[in-house]
């Protein structure tokens, strides 16, 4: 495949069909029987050290410590995987989901290979090439994770100057502005700008102190008014269209 | 590291493995199902994939390097088994550093605690693994749905679901940016200095008819945005 190339290549309406159908199917059948195992293994170990191990408190800790984290993540727990399903798809949703890190490697990785190939997501290439970028990031992540966990703390940090790991607080600053470019290179400065208008907003609505309680929630609105304004734009164009349709047809 | 934390580790080794074990499994199968579907339609050749796993491999270390140092700040704290354990399921270290903290403080204890006992420990697993849980629980539910939903206006004369990711992306990015960007000028400096070694990269791989640099522009961008951040965090202090 031609990396260069400004127009992305179609996908056959074969190729369309059986993603739509059997592959898509087949997508969640993995994802939904992985999520409930997973779900399982994960409160395994309390379960052992709770009944078999006898570390008991009383179930009212638990349900204190419930609450508390509930109060603080219920808005991120409806909203976020909404975000960022548009972006990366279902497949790689569902890992980035039990593998973890969405927004700081997960869906990088995925526009920067999006970028590259010129696809996107709402095609059967997009998709697939999605998939295996984010399955690749979860190896890579693991293995790095295992690496620092086993010898990052004797033998990996101290072999690093300070000026270096000092350079880690930029990460995700960079991180931001590589994403931005994948933007500003496909729709140019101006329409990126536009569209980053309502985030803006967000901000300093936010900043000013004229709405506390979407503070916890800054992301999610931004994306939520952004969306919005999307779907206003979407339809006044179709409405557009139609017109400019209807007048070529009384022509 | 207390006693009781040091424990705890040894005895939910075996359960880590499997956990973590479980996340290989089903990326795996994910990616498994993606290149048989590949095959069947030729859509990428051996080459584009082998290139996507690198450019995925690079993309994952910058970012992945950064989450590390928060790993490594969350392992004195909860001990390496845990640490690698959580980290590795819907892991971003901060988050579960939070999470644990929240569950320890909500009995009135700390970590350093000198009678942090396993019981309480076991509370501190329990408030990581429940923050987590609800995310699995919306994705059974409302993934399939939501997929299906895209597939029908995709299918539309007029599709919207393009709109809604371009919409979805700026409205993050946007305010990521501007929530990272207003936190100190070396912030300010490394967005800028990032975004224009990416644009550079680029056109100089257009340019030059060397389609390959083009998959390190993250890569390269992030090195520079870094050093473009620390120089400048030298220089303003």
């Amino acid at each position: 495949m031609n990396q260069n190339t400004k127009t992305a290549p179609v996908d056959d309406a074969e190729v369309v069909q059986d993603f739509n159908t059997a592959y898509s199917n087949k997508v969640h059948v993995i994802g939904r029987s992985t999520m409930a195992i997973a779900f399982v293994l994960s409160f395994l170990p309390i379960l052992f050290l709770y009944f078999v191990m006898g570390f008991r408190m009383p179930v009212s800790t638990y349900i204190a410590a419930a609450a508390s984290i509930a109060s603080m993540f219920v808005g991120m727990w409806i909203a976020e995987p909404f975000t960022w399903f548009p972006v990366i798809g279902a497949a790689s949703l569902y890992m980035s989901y039990f593998a973890g890190n969405t927004k700081n490697i997960r869906v990088p990785v995925a526009r920067s290979v999006q970028n590259i190939y010129n696809v996107e997501i709402t095609t059967p290439r997009g998709q697939i090439l999605t998939t295996i970028a984010v399955a690749v990031s979860v190896y890579v992540n693991l293995l790095l994770l295992l690496v620092v966990v086993l010898v990052g703390n004797n033998i990996l940090i101290p072999l690093l100057p300070a000026v270096v790991l000092d350079a880690f607080n930029y990460v995700i600053p960079s991180l931001i502005g590589a994403l931005l470019s994948f933007r500003v290179s496909k729709y140019g400065v101006l329409k990126t700008l536009r569209w980053i208008l309502p985030g803006v907003l967000i901000f300093i609505i936010i900043q000013a102190g004229l709405a506390p309680f979407l503070s916890r929630f800054g992301t999610t609105s931004s994306i939520a008014v952004t969306v919005l304004i999307a779907y206003a734009v979407y339809r006044y164009n179709g409405y557009r269209e139609d017109k400019a349709e209807a007048e070529g047809k009384g022509k | 590291m207390s006693e009781a934390i040091s424990r705890v580790n040894m005895l939910i080794l075996p359960f880590a493995a499997i956990l973590i074990g479980f996340v290989i499994v089903q990326a795996t199968v994910f990616l498994v199902h993606a290149l048989r579907f590949n095959r069947k339609h030729n859509l990428y050749t051996t080459q584009d994939l082998k290139e996507v796993a690198k450019v995925s491999a690079v993309g994952t270390i910058g970012p992945a390097f950064s989450a590390m140092v928060v790993v490594l700040s969350l392992i004195p704290i909860v001990g390496p088994v845990v640490t690698f354990m959580r980290c590795g399921v819907i892991g971003a270290a901060d988050f579960e550093l939070l999470n644990a903290n929240i569950a320890v403080e909500s009995m009135g204890l700390s970590f350093g605690d000198p009678d942090f006992s396993e019981a309480a420990f076991t509370v501190a697993i329990f408030g990581m693994t429940f923050a987590s849980a609800p995310y699995m629980i919306h994705l059974i539910l409302t993934c399939k749905p939501l997929d299906k939903a895209m597939i029908k206006a995709s299918q539309k004369k007029r599709s919207f679901i393009p709109m809604l990711s371009m919409g979805a992306e700026m409205g993050f990015i946007g305010y990521w940016a501007l929530e990272q960007g207003s936190a100190s000028i070396p912030n300010t400096a490394t967005i800028i200095v990032s975004l224009i070694c990416a644009l550079g990269v680029g056109v100089i791989a257009q340019k030059s008819n060397h389609p390959k640099l083009k998959e390190w522009t993250m890569a390269i961008a992030m090195v520079c945005g870094m050093v473009g951040g620390e120089i400048t965090h030298l220089v303003v202090g």
